[in-house]
This record gives structure tokens, C-alpha cells and sequence, in this order.
């Protein structure tokens, strides 16, 4: 494998800070723009139809991707307590991630963006460097409603499509991914502290706290950016809790799920029960 | 400095709340942001779980949860149990005498000896403190948001790496309110999602509460055992089948006893979890876990119609 290996080439590569997209996203864009053009997507063919049926068309894929520098060490810390740097690098990176998406689809001049997924990936050639990446389909609305938020800005939602068909039924719009995070590092030295008394079972207050603590500060934040767009609600709520490259106690809790707000006169129809006689 | 010394004292503050039996201070102030409606309220409701809640006449409040970390205090070997070392009362012990006619303290060394399952009654207590400790914290929550109930209530259950004998129980739901609806004493919780929750109202049940069930079986094999398990051959092997049995059992008969006392009819949905756990030496322990949601009946009939049949073209 290594004989084979070619020799690095020369790539031209540009020295002006990130101003913007990059000019091949820009071009990529243009192609898709036109009213005839062709989209491109990530939808399934369920998805893709619900999606039409709710009155929207594809415009095509867009993406928006970040990668920062997340390493950190906890040597010589005795007591639990929340990383802020770390907090505030994992929120910065994912939302310029999600910013550059949201440019990409509002070059493209779409309304929203749906089925958008939101990944942290690790490289071998970077220690504690992530990718953060923000990938969906971008929609626009085949009526030429307003479905933009307040901000002027195309919506965005992790919906699938049935939820997306769903979620308009049910008499609900979508407005953006809302998202909070929390590193906290959980010291180490409470162990000692616990083999203390063994032969008692027994709460440990400490590690409660810092666990319980983590988790409600992700989900106060996650509301806190509801809050800011005059959403009504979030749904879909997913708490992840990672320790990505910082060992085990250090841990992220992350909460995001998409904010929503009211559409008036809207009353989904009555469920009716089925059953499958596939199997 | 500073601003480390003053999140320290928070900090402090937070694990006293915890101490004197309330909510750490960040869950306190979120609770009440909520409560106040001066904040977008949460759910991890899928949207087709919310379309039927609300098809039920429910809807979210928030997300709720409840959360404690346990020291599960471990002193295995029936030799610590009969000198005296913890409770073992009322708990079901079984002996396997050594089957080659010598028993213990012959003088026969350590090869012969018998073997001994028992039921570890103080480690299912100590699992079973740690749920009510979390149960209690996330009926808080909802209590405070004034929730009817709890749905599709997760529970995480794991060992803290690097924490010594730790139990880490967690259970995170969405907290519901049924419009127009009186407070309840107590909120219902379920672990089952919003479609089957709805699906049971539907059907003229209501959920009751959460239920557990733990069984814990130690087994110290004897030597007859032991023997067996080095056999060249394939046979039963009697004191391990015999303990599962028993955690099988005795995790049922908890189930059961904890449905009997929420007054419920009979539980839904129980999911079970086979654990074993190497002790040391050649003994291991065998935990059943079954989790469940207790259901009472409300209404006669089912309120809809029969499930309509389908064939999916596909």
C-alpha cells in the first residue's frame, strides 16, 4: 500500500479567509438555481412524495461543514464542573456548520431545508480536530407562501418527510433546529470518596448532581434558542451524550430538536387503526 | 477565579438541594421558565407521537427527568453473609451438598464443598432505592409543570465508568396535560411512546405508573458443580440452571407485587434484561430486570372501531 502511494500534488489552494461559500459550492448552486432546473436530494421516494403532497418541491442537496480544534485535558481537576471552552467551541462549530447550510439554501432561494442531519466526525490526522458537518434536502413552496423565519431566513427542521407531511397537518410549521449543549467534566476523585463506607448502599450527591446538572443545562439552553425565534414548541428532542476524543469523564450532553410554531385553522384528520396482514 | 468560586458554590448549593430531597438548582430554575410559559415548551415526541396525543386530547408541557447516582454496596460470598456481614433475611438461599459424600470442614481441603444460590436481597434494595430516588425526582418535575403524566418515559441504567460499585439510573419523558383536565395527586407514567399510549386510551386503559421488577441471584458453585462444568460431557448443569430460574422468579413476583400496589390491572409492555456478573473466585450473580407500565381499565367497551385490514402493495 505505501509502494503505491502517489506523491503529494500541488493543490491550489486559496489563502483568503473563509468570506461567504467557496467559489465550486457558488457554481454547484447555479446550476441548481433556474425555475426548470434539476434537484438533487436525499429524500426516499416516501419522503419525496409526502414532501410533494405538503406542497413543496426539492431544490437540491446543501451542506455546510466546520472543523475546529476541540482538544482539551483535565489533568490535576478534583471537583465536577462544566468545560466552557469546550461548551462554547462544540455550539460555535455546529452552528457555522448549520450557518453555511443555511447560505447555501438561501442562494439556492429556498424556503426550508428538511431531513437535516447533523454529524461530528473525527480525523486520524488531526488529534481533537472534528469536522462538524450539516447536511439536508432544501424545499421550496410550490405556492409561493411565506414559510422563511422571521429573520428572512429559509426554516430548518431534522423532520423526515412523513414528519415534515405530518407536522403541517397536525397544524404546525416548522422554524429552525434549536440546539444546547453542555461539556462537563466529572472528576475523578470522588471514587476514593465512595469506597469509603462500602457495605451501605448509599446516594452519591456529587456525581447525581453533576450528571443531572449536564443534562437540564443542555435542554435550559435548547429552550433559551426556542425562546429567541417566538417558537411555540420544540419536538423531536433528542439528548445525546458523548465523550468524542476526551475520555470518559468528560462528557457532552446535547439536546436539539426542531422548534415550531402555530398555523391557524389547521385540524389533522382522525387516525384510523390498521392492521397489516403482511408479515 | 472568580467565576470558578462562584460556580463551585452553585455547585455546592445544587448537591445540598439534592441532599435535603429537591431538584438540583438548574433543573429548579428550568422547571420554573417552563411553568411560567415564558419559554417555548419541549418534547421528545416524535411528530407523529405528538399528532396522537393530541388526537387523544393530550399535549406536551415539557420534557421532565429524574436522575440519581447510587453506591451499590457489594459484599458477595456467602461466607460474608453467614458471618454476619449483611441482611440476608427472608431472602431464598438453596445448598448443593457436595455429591462425592464429603462436606464441608471434613478436612478434605478446598476441592470438595458445597455450593450455595441465594438471593441477594441487599443489592435489590439498593437498585430498587435508586429508581424510587430517580421515579420520584421526575414526578417532581412534572408535578411542578402541572402534568397529568408522563409519557414515553426512557430509562437509562448503567455503570459509571471508573466509579467504584456505581449505579447511574436516569429516566427522561415528555410531561403531558390532558386540556381541561383536573391536577392529579400523582402523574401517570409509562414508558410506552405517544402512538401507543394514545392507542391504549383508545382501547379503554389507562397507565398507571412505571413498574420494576429485580431479581438477584448469587451463585457460589460447589464442587459438584464445578465438576460438572469441566466435564468432557454435554449434561445440565443443575445449581446454574437453578439460579437463573430463581432470578427469573423472583424479578416476576416483584413485577407483580409492585403492580398489585399501584392498584393497577396488569402491566404492558414489560421488557426484560438478562445480566450476569463474574463476583470473583468462581462466583457470579444473575440479575433479571423487567420494566414495565401498570394499566387500569377505564372504560367497558374499547372506544373504536375495529382495526381496519390492509395489504401493502409493495
Amino acid at each position: 500500500m505505501t509502494q503505491q502511494e502517489d506523491s503529494p500534488q500541488p493543490v491550489e489552494v486559496s489563502t483568503a479567509p473563509l468570506e461567504g461559500l467557496p467559489k465550486d459550492a457558488l457554481r454547484r448552486l447555479d446550476e441548481l438555481k433556474g425555475k426548470d432546473a434539476l434537484f438533487t436530494s436525499d429524500l426516499s421516494v416516501n419522503e419525496f412524495l409526502l414532501v410533494k403532497e405538503a406542497g413543496f418541491h426539492p431544490r437540491g442537496l446543501v451542506v455546510g461543514s466546520s472543523i475546529y480544534h476541540i482538544g482539551f485535558s483535565a489533568r490535576g481537576w478534583s471537583s465536577s464542573r462544566e468545560v466552557q471552552t469546550l461548551t462554547q467551541a462544540m455550539y460555535a462549530a455546529r452552528e457555522l456548520a448549520m450557518s453555511r447550510m443555511e447560505e447555501e439554501a438561501a442562494v439556492l432561494g429556498a424556503d426550508g431545508v428538511v431531513g437535516v442531519r447533523l454529524d461530528v466526525g473525527f480525523y486520524e490526522w488531526g488529534r481533537g480536530t472534528a469536522e462538524f458537518l450539516a447536511l439536508g434536502t432544501a424545499v421550496s413552496a410550490e405556492d409561493g407562501g411565506n414559510w422563511k423565519t422571521t429573520e428572512g431566513k429559509p426554516f430548518t427542521s431534522d423532520l423526515s418527510g412523513q414528519d415534515f407531511w405530518t407536522l403541517l397537518q397536525s397544524g404546525h410549521a416548522p422554524l429552525g433546529l434549536v440546539m444546547g449543549t453542555c461539556v462537563y467534566h466529572v472528576a475523578h476523585q470522588g471514587m476514593f470518596q465512595a469506597m469509603g463506607n462500602v457495605g451501605q448502599n448509599k446516594e452519591m450527591p456529587n456525581f447525581t448532581q453533576a450528571l443531572y446538572e449536564a443534562r437540564e443545562l443542555a435542554m435550559e439552553r435548547m429552550q433559551d434558542e426556542a425562546k429567541k425565534v417566538a417558537a411555540e414548541g420544540i419536538v423531536g428532542v433528542q439528548i445525546q451524550e458523548k465523550s468524542h476524543v476526551w475520555g470518559s469523564h468528560t462528557i457532552e450532553f446535547f439536546a436539539m430538536g426542531t422548534a415550531v410554531r402555530k398555523l391557524p385553522d389547521r385540524e389533522i384528520a382522525t387516525p384510523r387503526m390498521v392492521l397489516s396482514l403482511d408479515r | 477565579m472568580s467565576d470558578q468560586d462562584a460556580a463551585d458554590q452553585r455547585q455546592q448549593a445544587s448537591i445540598a438541594a439534592l441532599e435535603r430531597g429537591e431538584l438540583p438548582l438548574a433543573a429548579q430554575q428550568r422547571i420554573q421558565e417552563l411553568r411560567a410559559g415564558r419559554t417555548a415548551w419541549t418534547s421528545d415526541l416524535t411528530v407523529a407521537e405528538m399528532a396522537a396525543i393530541g388526537h387523544a386530547g393530550f399535549e406536551p408541557v415539557g420534557m421532565v427527568m429524574g436522575s440519581s447516582v447510587y453506591r451499590i454496596a457489594a459484599q458477595w460470598g456467602y461466607s460474608t453473609v453467614f458471618g454476619g456481614g449483611q441482611m440476608v433475611a427472608g431472602g431464598r438461599v438453596r445448598t448443593y451438598p457436595c455429591p462425592h459424600g464429603f462436606y464441608y470442614g471434613s478436612g478434605v481441603g478446598t476441592e470438595h464443598r458445597t455450593g450455595y444460590n441465594w438471593e441477594h436481597r441487599y443489592y435489590e434494595a439498593g437498585i430498587t432505592e435508586t429508581r424510587n430516588l430517580a421515579l420520584r425526582r421526575i414526578l417532581e418535575e412534572a408535578h411542578g409543570l402541572g402534568a397529568h403524566g408522563v409519557v414515553g418515559v426512557r430509562i437509562i441504567r448503567r455503570h459509571l465508568e471508573g466509579v467504584g460499585n456505581s449505579l447511574e439510573f436516569t429516566c427522561i419523558g415528555t410531561a403531558v396535560r390532558r386540556r381541561g383536565g383536573p391536577q392529579l395527586r400523582v402523574p401517570f407514567m409509562s414508558h410506552l411512546d405517544g402512538v401507543a399510549f394514545s392507542k391504549l386510551l383508545h382501547g379503554g386503559y389507562v397507565p398507571v405508573a412505571l413498574v420494576m421488577g429485580i431479581g438477584a441471584m448469587e451463585i457460589d458453585p460447589g464442587c459438584g458443580t464445578e465438576w460438572a462444568l469441566r466435564s468432557w460431557s454435554n449434561s445440565r448443569i443443575q445449581q446454574i440452571s437453578d439460579g437463573i430460574e430463581e432470578a427469573r422468579m423472583l424479578g416476576i413476583n416483584h413485577l407483580e407485587g409492585e403492580v398489585a400496589t399501584v392498584d393497577a390491572d396488569g402491566a404492558v409492555g414489560v421488557e426484560t434484561d438478562l445480566a450476569t456478573y463474574e463476583l470473583g473466585g468462581e462466583s457470579m450473580l444473575v440479575e433479571l430486570f423487567l420494566l414495565g407500565t401498570a394499566v387500569r381499565r377505564y372504560a367497558k367497551e374499547p372506544l373504536d372501531e375495529p382495526p381496519l385490514l390492509i395489504m401493502r402493495l409493495r
